[in-house]
């Protein structure tokens, strides 16, 4: 069965993602290493602690609406831009790594690390490592799934707040939900103080305004970027009903 | 105005696929940068990393020592380049010719050019160079107070008094952000010089100007300057005028004596081309309560550029687009350590446009009357601002076609009120007006005896359609199929022909165009009496006539081609030609006003539970004059509905308060509509021909269809969020404010 149906979360996000042209041209090793959208980053004219340690960070009173509020720090709060990581992070994938030392096998939820005093390490990998291929689970028979991003145009553009839900409902209740956020994390964000508000509950809107609110309370805005809080509480709520939605529909697959 | 002949239409009005077409789409045409020539080489400008202060000095050690680098230039050795003469007439927006002296007065200003063999060692050795500043505090602060007192544009009445006698006013004030032009092609030059002559491939929208402003810069004699752009990848304005780095491009090449090929770089597009800069507008409206405004006024301040002069004259519509006895516009300048501003489309008129209907639609709600009807009240024929009638002005039919083809009576105008597939609708209009002249212009047509007929203007075709339209003008005086005429544009070596703006070439090379087809034609009548050997040999010219591109007895059928009569008089080829002047010197200028009207409808959709907002139609009608091309025309305007809804919904470029760079300089980060984003379009041209500037009363598009359409945009996201955003662009961090409905 091919892919797509058995995780449209990834598909999906993979859709969600850049331009036709660049998904034609793009590998999920590179996807998994997608630098940020940061203006400061991404222009070599100016200070950058990811791109220059030390030299500072002008985002965080300067150009920062399409900036992390989680996971931040005082030297970053560059955004990690990927569509196809915030599935990931939600599917639980797994990344196969081969290094001088052999292969290791890398959570997707532990493969990305925060800025803190260190922006320019985004990741576990260490020199020689190389990315050999990616293991999804398979979801829970009757899982529903839904990626949902939030943009100010309609394509190609970056994520300002996305959300990828897993969900399965039993008995009225989530038997199973994972989340994950993209466009308000430094890295890509698995929200596990939601689930853990949602795991077991009905998906009540009552219930799932706490479970954002529960996940967003950490967050840390910047002047130009605070509207991402209401904008990611927005987007979880709407992608969990989504997903709920999409597993009743779906037939249960082996 | 009546139509001053009854030759038919024929061609002209014609829905015609582009003759240049094919060449586009199959990468054959060839644009400034396809050119190419033996020991070509690349330069690239660095750019100032600070955008106030004094350039110390610069070390330009590692690029020279680059492998492929043949030379830097920087002020010492770049050589005298000069100013453009105010006086001359000849326009160019950045004054100061590049490297002339040390101060530096925006970001990215150019203080060296690299030379290298190839592209790519030019972009490397342009990044090596170092430079030290004396950096003043930078201000590109948005806070637009005007530097001096403000200057009255336009008066009539007492304002004031009616103001603040009436019952129902609005006095808001409206902002307007930096936008950049930024069209496909990049701005480019590749320099030529050979023999003491330079030939400059460039990109321009106004050849004729770009050489007069070379001839001077480059200090040499205009006979030795000719500047071509056969295909333009779009200008909307920001390629009228010279930028500094085509001077740049002509100075290495005679210095190197090697063609030289310049491209800026999409962050330098940002930067170095001029934008529409950032306006802030307060209107104040008052009426009565049947909705006749009893006073209007419009305060702006456009953000300038510290050495420069443009513009942006926000009141270009204001004083003559309603009835009003009182009215005043005032304006101001608050000059930042920003680059010029230059005209993008519909300049002026395109902002202000965006405030005085925001102020209706503001103006209609505090009435409760209908937005269209509200309009229709304060229609005038007579343009108050100069006393004098409109030539041709249709905008209530424009309103009422609108209306009727968008559904607007189905409207009900509380907030939220209409939904429809579970999300609710937003309606908006407005009015939209743009100037009409005629810039002098001459053609050259030549009949061949190889049977084809050859049009050649210096005048440019910037992607509008210009190279169609001329062969549909002069297919229709002489009668020769579009497929036997070609059109050869963007040369100064070709006939002076009128820049490509202001939505005026079109208009301006219908009268040229058709003297020069109707003389040619004259002289093949007379060629095919004259001689032993012509067909009609001692005829009486009068008793002929030239149709379907043969001469013949008047009222038989039967003729001789243009091309037996050549061939029989061992001609190679017979020219006409046609001038015109500019319509300001036409008799009766000063007795009418030449304007096109127009009206759009929006409606947006709105999804408070997912903050999206989306434009789904628009529906425009267009009020300008006979549209020769209805293809092309439809083209244009659909354009220019989506650059309007990038203007109301997307596009901002930022500058950094620290360094006065544009943060969002690529076109990632600067937001502008794609396809996915675009609307349902509906566009009618009402067709009412206006003879005042040309016998097909053609008076031009394109930049009309931006007009108001921002401001129809917010109005329909009003009546779908209840949000009034008064400061574009409409971001979903105001959408946000909205309400969430049922508790959400």
């Amino acid at each position: 069965m091919p892919a797509c149906n058995v995780n449209p979360v990834l598909s999906q996000a993979l859709l969600a993602g850049a331009s036709g042209q660049l998904r034609n041209m793009a590998t999920t090793g590179g996807n998994l290493l997608q630098r940020t959208r940061c203006v400061y980053f991404r222009d070599t004219r100016m200070p950058c602690n990811k791109r220059e340690p030390g030299t500072g960070c002008p985002a965080q009173d300067g150009f920062n609406r399409n900036l992390a509020i989680l996971g931040t720090s005082d030297h970053c709060i560059a955004s990690n831009p990927s569509d196809m990581n915030v599935a990931l992070a939600a599917l639980d994938a797994r990344i196969h790594v081969q290094g001088p030392a052999g292969e290791r096998v890398i959570a997707m939820n532990e493969f990305h690390v925060q800025p803190g005093d260190t922006p320019h390490q985004e990741t576990v990998l260490a020199p020689g490592d190389l990315i050999t291929h990616v293991v999804l689970p398979a979801p829970a028979a009757g899982a529903g799934a839904c990626y949902l991003k939030l943009r100010d145009r309609a394509s190609y553009e970056f994520a300002l707040a996305s959300a990828a839900v897993v969900a399965h409902v039993a008995q009225g209740r989530l038997a199973q939900i994972r989340i994950a956020l993209g466009g308000v994390g430094t890295v890509p964000w698995r929200a596990r103080l939601a689930e853990a508000a949602l795991q077991g509950q009905a998906p009540t809107e009552q219930a799932l305004r706490a479970a954002a609110d529960q996940e967003l309370a950490a967050a840390r805005p910047r002047e130009g970027n605070r509207f991402k809080i209401e904008l990611a509480r927005r987007c979880l709520i709407q992608a969990v009903l989504r997903a709920i939605d999409t597993a009743e529909k779906t037939p249960e697959v082996a | 105005m009546n139509a001053p002949e009854s030759l038919p239409l024929g061609p002209v009005g014609q829905s015609t696929d582009r003759i240049d077409g094919p060449l586009k789409v199959t990468g054959h045409a060839t644009y400034t940068v396809d050119h190419d020539f033996p020991g070509l080489v690349h330069a690239m400008p660095v750019g100032a990393k600070i955008a106030a202060g004094r350039l110390v000095s610069l070390d330009v050690t590692a690029a020279r020592a680059m492998p492929g680098v043949i030379e830097v230039f920087t002020r010492e050795n770049i050589g005298t380049l000069y100013r453009v003469a105010k006086a001359s007439g000849v326009m160019v927006d950045e004054r100061r010719p590049p490297l002339s002296d040390d101060e530096i007065a925006y970001y990215g200003q150019y203080i060296a050019l690299v030379v290298a063999e190839s592209f790519e060692v030019a972009m490397a050795a342009a990044a090596s160079v170092t430079a030290q500043y004396e950096a003043r505090a930078v201000d590109v602060s948005a806070t637009s107070a005007a530097d001096d007192d403000m200057q009255t544009e336009a008066e009539r009445g007492d304002p004031q008094a009616a103001f603040d006698a009436a019952e129902i006013t609005v006095d808001e004030t409206y902002v307007t952000p930096t936008e950049t032009h930024n069209p496909i092609e990049l701005h480019a030059s590749v320099a030529v010089y050979e023999d003491g002559r330079f030939t400059l491939y460039e990109t321009s929208q106004a050849v004729v100007n770009h050489k007069a402003a070379l001839v001077q810069m480059l200090g040499v004699a205009a006979e030795d300057v000719r500047v071509v752009t056969r295909y333009l990848g779009s200008g909307f304005g920001g390629k009228l005028w010279p930028w500094p780095h085509s001077v740049l491009a002509a100075a290495a090449a005679r210095a190197l004596g090697r063609p030289v090929k310049l491209e800026v770089t999409r962050a330098m597009m940002f930067h170095n081309v001029g934008h529409r800069p950032r306006t802030q507008q307060r209107v104040r409206l008052s009426a009565d309560r049947d909705g006749r405004l009893t006073s209007l006024r419009q305060d702006y301040v456009v953000q300038n550029a510290r050495r420069d002069e443009y513009q942006e004259d926000c009141g270009e519509a204001t004083a003559y687009l309603y009835s009003t006895p009182n009215l005043r516009v005032t304006w101001g300048a608050a000059k930042r350590d920003v680059g010029s501003p230059t005209s993008m489309r519909g300049p002026g008129a395109v902002p202000g446009l965006y405030a005085i209907e925001s102020a209706m639609n503001e103006l209609a709600r505090k009435l409760e009357i209908d937005p269209v009807d509200l309009r229709l009240r304060n229609d005038t024929l007579h343009n108050e601002d100069e006393d004098v009638p409109f030539s041709s002005r249709h905008l209530a039919e424009c309103l009422r076609t609108g209306a009727e083809r968008f559904g607007w009576r189905e409207r009900n105008p509380a907030v939220g009120a209409m939904q429809r597939d579970g999300r609710i609708l937003g309606w908006g209009m407005a009015s939209a007006s743009w100037m009409a002249q005629r810039l002098g212009a001459t053609v050259a047509v030549t009949a061949q005896a190889n049977g084809r007929i050859r049009v050649a203007t210096a005048s440019q075709d910037i992607g509008t359609g210009t190279y169609t339209v001329l062969a549909q003008m002069v297919s229709r005086v002489l009668g020769v199929a579009l497929d036997r005429i070609d059109v050869c544009l963007g040369d100064t070596a070709l006939p002076s022909g009128p820049l490509s703006g202001g939505s005026m070439a079109t208009g301006s090379l219908v009268p040229a165009a058709s003297d020069a087809a109707r003389d040619v034609a004259n002289k093949l009548i007379q060629t095919a009496t004259e001689g032993d050997d012509a067909p009609f040999a001692g005829a009486d010219p009068d008793s002929l006539e030239l149709v379907d591109g043969q001469v013949r007895r008047k009222g038989q059928t039967d003729g001789v081609g243009f091309m037996d009569i050549l061939q029989r008089a061992r001609l190679s080829q017979l020219s006409g030609n046609g001038r015109s002047g500019s319509s300001k010197a036409d008799p009766g200028a000063d007795e009418r006003s030449t304007k096109s009207f127009g009206a759009h409808f929006v409606e947006v959709s709105w999804e408070p539970a997912i903050a999206r907002l989306r434009v789904e139609r628009v529906v425009t009608v267009i009020d300008g004059g006979q549209i020769l091309n209805p293809k092309a025309g439809r083209n244009q305007i659909e354009g220019a509905v989506i650059m309007g809804l990038g203007m109301a919904l997307f596009e901002s470029a930022d500058y950094d308060p620290e360094t006065g760079a544009v943060l969002n300089s690529n076109l990632a980060d600067y937001i502008m509509p794609v396809h996915a984003d675009a609307p349902e379009l509906d566009v009618t041209f009402l067709d009412h021909p206006d003879y005042a500037l040309n016998e097909l009363g053609a008076r031009g598009i394109g930049e009309i269809g931006l007009a108001g359409l921002a401001a129809a945009i917010t109005d329909a996201v009003h009546h779908a969020t209840g949000v009034r955003v008064r400061e574009l662009p409409v971001t979903v961090e105001a959408l946000l404010e909205a309400p969430l409905p049922d508790g959400q």
